[in-house]
């Protein structure tokens, strides 16, 4: 289940537009995507995942997760979900959170879309006794 | 100024007056937006990559077992009854469909018989989507009780006994396994639905006349006369691409008009499943998607059995597949909406006999026996509905794959 997703919304919102006039062109893969949880407990670079995506695409793409000081966070659970924000339905496929080389370091793998228009995504983080989440909109053409 | 020449500028005008009477509709229709223009791009062949590698078959791209494949398409000896072929229900002259509201084989499958044409492009296959390649889609027609209905070391028999076929397959494959070697026999089953992959591969739709429309358009110039949209054609085409109207792209998108995914749009199952069986609803060919996803998963030929081609990590469709989500449950795959003139009657159970059948089948919203329809209400018009259908006759077109493969092989026309 996504929790909380309407509250996360409007709190991402003002971080969403500095991070789309952060990352310039549309579809544009080399500007990281810069996002802070919803409690302020972690920060989260994703790169090679642009705010306008391609349709019915398999994506992978890097995830670094810190704390809110900046130190890397090796060895948390990391679960991404998404659903269209029109028909509310699920991504089509499961995507996977991996550990990457270097603390802090993640891989996600396997997140298709499969519907044009407007994506919530959701990153959900649990590391020892500590739980998050971020949720941020990707436009899919 | 001469006469002569004032009345040769005379009739110049009255020539561009009647032109401008001829097309008075298609110059009132607004022109395309920046915003859709973009749409459209996505939408046509152009866009269109070539297929993805195919890792579980080695044999895809080998121009010996696509030739091999064709002819093993067109062969009724791998029947029970020698009289059924792939190409009995996918015939190249229907767009490789049959015509038929369900397929018929050595009996009447419980399924409209879908198009390979750009199959090459598909994630899954059959309208469960219980398969992963093309070439394990084509092992399980093949066994199955109600299309080939020949098992396994039947075909092999057959390939045996035949010395045009065994002659390929062993130049291609290497030797043929002996009678009794299960696992060698299972093995060069997968083999000759490689060699029928390989086949279909090469089988892909060619541009139709929306394609050279939207090509003109791109281009920045005016589209020949025979492809320029008729206004009801171009309003079709505003309305499918618009997510306030028709909202089609949700599911129709991309140059094969199909997100190669699965939905609940309330489509019954078969008139003639519902008489012989009463619990036709709780059976698990009605369940969809959600019985599918079991079904490959479970596969031994999907791409992570032994018979596949496969490293580790490169199917990565079964490793990311969604499973026991409740949208999957009647949910079926999308099909595509290109040659849709040639590929009559629609949906998977055949029940719709024409394109205005499929219209009405968006303005009724039936609604599903098994789980729950994505359908609603959409808010156009019956005039729109006829644009709409106007517009996808537009997406017929040529197959593009060479003339020999559109034709059975010479061995097959001499018998």
């Amino acid at each position: 289940m996504l929790l909380g997703l309407a509250a996360l919304v409007l709190v991402d919102k003002a971080a969403h537009g500095e991070d789309a006039r952060r990352n310039g062109a549309r579809g544009d893969h080399s500007a990281p995507i810069d996002l802070h949880s919803a409690a302020g407990r972690f920060r989260i670079r994703l790169a090679g995942l642009a705010r306008e995506e391609r349709l019915n695409h398999l994506h992978g793409f890097a995830l670094s997760l810190a704390t809110a000081d900046g130190q890397p966070v090796g060895g948390a659970s990391i679960v991404l979900r998404g659903k269209q924000r029109t028909a509310l339905n699920p991504l089509p496929t499961l995507p996977r959170v991996r550990p990457g080389p270097r603390p802090g370091a993640y891989r996600v793998e396997g997140l298709r879309f499969h519907v044009s228009g407007a994506w919530l995504l959701e990153i959900a983080i649990e590391f020892e006794q500590s739980r998050d989440h971020v949720a941020f909109d990707i436009d899919v053409k | 100024m001469q006469p002569l020449f004032l009345v040769a500028l005379a009739g110049l005008a009255l020539c561009a007056l009647d032109a401008a009477r001829a097309q008075p509709a298609r110059d009132a229709t607004p022109a395309w937006t920046a915003a859709e223009l973009d749409i459209l791009r996505t939408l046509t062949l152009s866009s269109l990559p070539r297929p993805a590698r195919d890792p579980s078959n080695k044999y895809a791209e080998d121009p010996r077992a696509a030739d091999f494949g064709h002819r093993l398409f067109f062969d009724t000896r791998l029947s029970a009854n020698s009289s059924v072929a792939c190409a009995t229900c996918h015939q190249p002259a229907r767009a490789f469909t049959d015509a038929r509201p369900l397929a018929v084989g050595i009996g009447v499958t419980p399924r409209n018989a879908p198009t390979i044409v750009g199959a090459a492009h598909n994630v899954w296959f059959f309208w469960d989507g219980r398969k992963d390649s093309l070439w394990s889609q084509a092992l399980a027609s093949i066994e199955s009780p109600l299309e080939h209905d020949m098992p396994r070391a039947r075909v092999l028999d057959v390939i045996r006994a035949n010395r045009d076929l065994g002659a390929d397959y062993v130049a291609i494959f290497g030797a043929l396994p002996a009678q009794g070697d299960r696992e060698g026999v299972n093995r060069a089953f997968a083999n000759i639905g490689k060699a029928i992959a390989a086949y279909e591969r090469r089988i892909m739709p060619g541009p139709a006349k929306f394609d050279r429309y939207v090509e003109a358009l791109l281009e920045d110039r005016r589209p020949a006369p025979q492809d320029d949209l008729t206004l009801d054609e171009r309003q079709g085409l505003r309305v499918f691409i618009s997510d306030q109207l028709g909202r089609c792209l949700r599911c129709h998108n991309g140059p094969l008009f199909t997100n190669q995914h699965f939905h609940n749009i309330g489509v019954a199952e078969p008139q003639r499943q519902e008489r012989a069986h009463a619990d036709v609803a709780q059976s698990i060919l009605a369940q969809g998607r959600i019985a599918g996803a079991e079904i490959v998963l479970a596969d031994e030929f999907n791409c992570t059995g032994k018979y596949s081609d496969a490293r580790p990590g490169e199917c990565a469709e079964l490793d990311f597949i969604r499973r026991d989500s409740p949208e999957l449950l009647g949910a079926f795959k999308v099909p595509t909406l290109r040659n849709l003139t040639r590929t009559a009657p629609y949906m998977r159970s055949g029940d719709r006999r024409t394109l205005e059948d499929v219209m009405w089948h968006y303005r009724t919203l039936p609604q599903a026996r098994v789980g729950k329809s994505e359908l609603n209400d959409l808010p156009i018009t019956a005039t729109e509905f006829d644009q709409l259908e106007a517009f996808l006759r537009t997406l017929e077109g040529q197959i593009d794959a060479p003339a020999l493969y559109l034709r059975p092989p010479i061995s097959a026309q001499a018998k």
